[in-house]
């Protein structure tokens, strides 16, 4: 269980620092718990209000994060594309000998036409 | 340790190895001319059985990369699903509040749009990434340069046969005359100077060395593209597993939320009519079982995660020659190189 103090009615620093947060969590659980734990419709109420709170803060951490993932994501992208942008090159480089001797067999098979022309060989 | 004597003594194993492959598809010792024409193509393989380790690599790792590719665009679009219904939810439970007014056009959803679009981008380009190396390894057997090779032969063929004097192929038979005692009868006839045998021997000479170009140049550039992709790849995972952890988070609230709300809807409105308050009881399970399932799916989707890694990993380490089990590997994998060049040569023979 974690140690760090969630104080109610202070709007915390998103995103969270990894303590706060799991501070959150444990406080939302708590809350949790206490709902499952109770069939009193007014006492559960009130739970789910106060654990409505708590999860605000966690979901907007959730939110920051899946935003600070995406920029991150974004960066990653670039330098994704920078090594396919190389492989695309290899693959290019690796038909050319392909398409070389293909060449080659070409030329070769002209010659041998042309030679077939000339009387005497 | 290996030592220098025992790799040559090694290469020379597998030189034999390969010649017996040739051998076998020439159908007999009577063409034992035509596989040592073939020596050349046995030592471009010796080279060639050096990409087939990043070959076994691309292709596991392209079934490493399926399940995190899959998972991941699922888990993102599940999220958001699962987050609509906690949002449907919340207007049911702030339609009646005084403050603040409801107004359904303020929501959102988990996951925007620019959220989707730079996951979905990144994930194609990993899977760009895994199909460009898979085709890269595999690049040095192609359909284009099995055409292109037997292209070359008939050309250097051709060219053999204006140029060098015509070669001479004598048949024997025995032949019975006037029902008599039979006689051995020998024709000889003039031949091309290059055989169908000896063309077809050429090509796959330069099949080999095709594939011996081709894999000098991935061996050459490819390995600093891998490892260059390692730490991305690496980022990547960590990036999908913080995505896991908050969905994993943001689906535990709503599903909480869900349940609790219906939960208390239920306490709250005993004499409801019976038919629907039993129908909604009933709905409580089912979102339970569909919580259970996105767990499990995003556990899942971890471990595909680490496995790519890992895979990917492998493939690095085989690039850099740091994979101290890749020459038993190789081995293997050069009588398999030998085989495929023997198919080759085959369909030649075939007139495929």
């Amino acid at each position: 269980m974690n140690t760090t103090p969630v104080t109610p009615g202070t709007p915390p620093t998103i995103p969270l620092a990894p303590d706060v947060r799991q501070a959150y969590i444990d406080h939302y659980k708590q809350y949790e718990d206490a709902i499952e734990a109770t069939n009193d419709p007014d006492l559960k109420a009130s739970l789910m209000a106060s654990q409505l709170a708590v999860e605000a803060v966690i979901s907007l951490d959730n939110t920051a994060r899946i935003q600070q993932n995406t920029a991150a994501y974004e960066a990653l992208l670039k330098q994704m594309k920078t090594t396919n942008d190389g492989l695309a090159a290899l693959q290019t480089q690796i038909k050319k000998i392909t398409g070389d001797i293909s060449t080659y067999a070409g030329i070769l098979g002209g010659i041998v036409k042309v030679l077939s022309m000339v009387p005497g060989i | 340790m290996v030592s220098y004597a025992g790799m040559r003594s090694k290469g020379i194993f597998l030189a034999e190895k390969v010649r017996r492959v040739l051998l076998r598809e020439t159908h007999g010792m009577k063409h034992v001319r035509r596989a040592w024409m073939l020596a050349p193509a046995v030592v471009c393989l010796l080279a060639v059985g050096c990409t087939s380790g990043l070959q076994k690599h691309a292709t596991a790792l392209s079934g490493a990369t399926a399940p995190v590719v899959d998972g991941a665009e699922k888990a993102y679009q599940d999220a958001n699903a699962i987050h609509d219904l906690r949002v449907d939810y919340d207007a049911a439970v702030e339609f009646d509040q005084k403050e603040p007014v409801y107004n359904p056009r303020k929501i959102k959803p988990l996951l925007s749009g620019k959220d989707m679009d730079a996951r979905l981008a990144v994930l194609k380009a990993l899977q760009l990434y895994v199909k460009d190396v898979v085709a890269v390894t595999n690049g040095t057997e192609s359909k284009d340069l099995d055409d292109a090779s037997k292209s070359m032969g008939d050309s250097l063929a051709g060219l053999g046969n204006t140029f060098l004097p015509e070669g001479s192929s004598s048949s024997t038979e025995q032949v019975t005359v006037n029902g008599g005692q039979p006689i051995t009868k020998t024709t000889t006839v003039a031949a091309d100077a290059i055989s169908d045998g000896e063309k077809h021997g050429i090509a796959v000479a330069v099949n080999a060395l095709g594939q011996y170009l081709g894999s000098r140049k991935v061996k050459k550039e490819l390995p600093p593209l891998i490892e260059k992709m390692d730490p991305q790849i690496e980022q990547l995972c960590k990036f999908i597993e913080s995505d896991v952890d908050v969905l994993k988070s943001q689906e535990t609230i709503d599903y909480n939320f869900m349940i609790n709300q219906q939960t208390l809807f239920l306490e709250q409105n005993k004499t409801m009519a019976v038919e629907a308050r039993r129908v909604l009881i009933m709905q409580l399970p089912e979102i339970v079982r569909k919580e259970q399932a996105a767990d499990e799916e995003l556990d899942a989707l971890k471990a595909a995660t680490s496995n790519l890694f890992m895979t990917h990993h492998a493939l690095a380490a085989e690039a850099q020659g740091n994979n101290p089990e890749s020459l038993t590997m190789k081995v293997g994998e050069l009588g398999t190189a030998g085989e495929n060049l023997g198919k080759f040569y085959a369909s030649l023979s075939s007139g495929k």
